[in-house]
């Protein structure tokens, strides 16, 4: 970036004194001549005048080149940052969507449940008396039967709102998502000191599936595996990415030389709320398997050969069977 | 089992859950009296009998904890059990510390408000009480002469009616007779009585 700003500077830098040489060289007065009444003619026949001028010419068009050249640079490195932006914007904006929907799934549904428990204990307190009142028990377990049912329309519309918001399947090609993904998270890749491997298949089929989701899913195997090997130190930190087809699907591999899986674990990471991250939700890969499963593929976790683990899915072919 | 005078308030925006609240309550022999809104309780007097608020924090207009400072504002001493939808820690320390008595999460124990609910009355019928005989207290202490108002903080103090009498300007035989009435008027039996009736009414010459 910097280094065009500063060669750009020079060439036009260069581009100005030359102009400027050429245009005093050339209105130079000459104070003897054949001519007397013509002592104010310009002369431009010198040869060292010509010769600035050549080069002034040659460096001036030099100076357009870089400006024109730096404008599309720029250009280019606008567009690409402002596409990632989007993408960003938009997983960010699909994650607070689940949050927000979470916390008012839980206070709808809470609110009646509430009122089911506590009229559900007065009644059985009306119930213990002696002799039990039961105009009152029956007027506590009417109301605890209405919230029960206000509960379950809170459950039909959210049912109603989530299969409006079914993610938008679209014919991909899975390598040019892992692509994304990693462009995504070059820095962090960087910072945490992974070198990158990718053996992408080039005849891969497309696959169908919503973009966003399968970057989603790549994304947080990813950063996982990034969180797996920041703690390697005797031992490169390398991300292996493979992705193979198969008769009628792809597979995606993606594996770490990290700290490793325990096989008991292997399936219990895929259950919500199970982390071995201090600071995890242990969100992430319950929500992959579901995405993965709902696009009809399948999500799983094995130990890598020597260390590490490997995590891969797999995604039907987008003309196969669908 | 409490007295039927007690009254438990109960404020919460959700009807139904007002209409649960009010069946549990009863079924322990209690009164309830039921609130939609913050304002709508505000509006009316202080309870004046053994009482205490059960109270959504989620308020419509107004929240749990701005309600406890309109509470405060009105010098109004019920207290308050807190129950909500989904309390965070620091908003529950908030509350206890402005003086609630239980923050209970929805759907919470019935035993749990139950036990909070007669521990709230308890505590505010000792605390009536307590208002109550102050009230006396007070009303037997304006009953008192200016010059036994003056005598009696001397007396409590500890000093000997001589030393009183130098300090007032007066015969001892002077003092002996204001110390004698001003007790009679108090109805203490004895000095120490006295003594506790000054700390509680906060006079000079005694800590409180």
């Amino acid at each position: 970036m910097l280094w065009r700003k500063v060669g750009g500077a020079v060439i036009t830098g260069g581009a100005i004194s030359a102009m400027h040489y050429t245009g005093m060289a050339a209105a130079s007065f000459l104070p003897s001549s054949s001519r007397p009444d013509l002592s104010h003619t310009v002369s431009i026949s010198s040869l060292g005048t010509v010769g600035i001028g050549i080069v002034t010419l040659i460096v001036l068009g030099l100076a357009i080149l870089t400006c024109a050249v730096d404008r599309r640079f720029d250009a280019q490195s606008l567009e690409l940052a402002l596409a990632e932006a989007n993408i960003k914007l938009d997983q960010m904006s699909r994650i607070a969507t689940v949050g927000e929907m979470a916390a008012s799934i839980a206070h709808e549904i809470n609110q009646p449940l509430a009122a089911v428990v506590t009229n559900g204990s007065a009644s059985l307190r009306w119930l213990a008396m002696k002799p039990p009142n039961l105009e009152e028990a029956r007027g506590a377990v009417t109301r605890a039967v209405q919230e029960a049912n206000r509960a379950g329309e809170v459950i039909t519309r959210i049912r109603a709102l989530l299969t409006r918001a079914s993610p938008e399947m679209r014919s991909v090609n899975a390598n040019e998502i892992v692509r994304d993904v990693l462009s995504l998270t070059s820095n962090e890749l960087l910072k945490g000191g992974v070198t990158v491997r990718t053996e992408l298949a080039a005849d891969a089929p497309p696959v169908l599936g919503d973009r966003i989701q399968l970057q989603q899913v790549i994304l947080n195997l990813v950063r996982n595996a990034i969180d797996a090997m920041s703690t390697i130190g005797d031992r490169p930190r390398e991300l292996l990415i493979r992705s193979a087809k198969d008769t009628n699907s792809v597979l995606i591999q993606i594996e770490d030389s990290g700290s490793g899986l325990d096989p008991e674990q292997a399936e219990r990471i895929f259950e919500p709320f199970f982390t071995t991250k201090p600071q995890g939700l242990g969100m992430g890969l319950s929500i992959s398997r579901s995405i993965i499963e709902a696009h009809g593929g399948r999500l799983w976790a094995s130990p890598g050969l020597s260390h590490g683990a490997v995590f891969q899915f797999t995604l039907p072919k987008a003309d196969g069977r669908r | 089992m409490t007295d039927r005078e007690d009254i438990v308030f109960v404020i919460d925006d959700d009807a139904s859950m007002r209409e649960a609240l009010n069946s549990l309550i009863r079924s322990v022999g209690l009164r309830a009296e039921l609130f939609g809104s913050a304002k709508e309780f505000l509006r009316q007097s202080p309870p004046s009998v053994p009482s205490c608020l059960v109270v959504d924090i989620r308020l419509p207009g107004m929240s749990g904890l701005e309600f406890q400072r309109h509470l405060a504002e009105a010098d109004v001493r019920t207290p308050v059990i807190f129950i909500t939808a989904h309390g965070d820690v620091p908003m529950s320390v908030r509350a206890m510390k402005a003086g609630a008595v239980e923050f209970l999460t929805k759907p919470f124990r019935d035993q749990d408000l139950l036990d909070a609910i007669q521990l709230a009355l308890e505590s505010d019928r000792a605390r009536l009480q307590r208002e109550a005989q102050l009230a006396v207290l007070r009303h037997r202490f304006d009953s008192l002469t200016p010059r036994e108002r003056e005598v009696l903080p001397l007396v409590v103090s500890g000093r000997l009616n001589k030393e009183i009498a130098k300090k007032l300007g007066t015969s001892e035989i002077t003092i002996k007779m204001h110390r004698a009435s001003a007790m009679r008027k108090m109805q203490a039996e004895s000095l120490v009585d006295l003594v506790k009736m000054a700390a509680r009414l906060g006079l000079p010459g005694t800590e409180s």
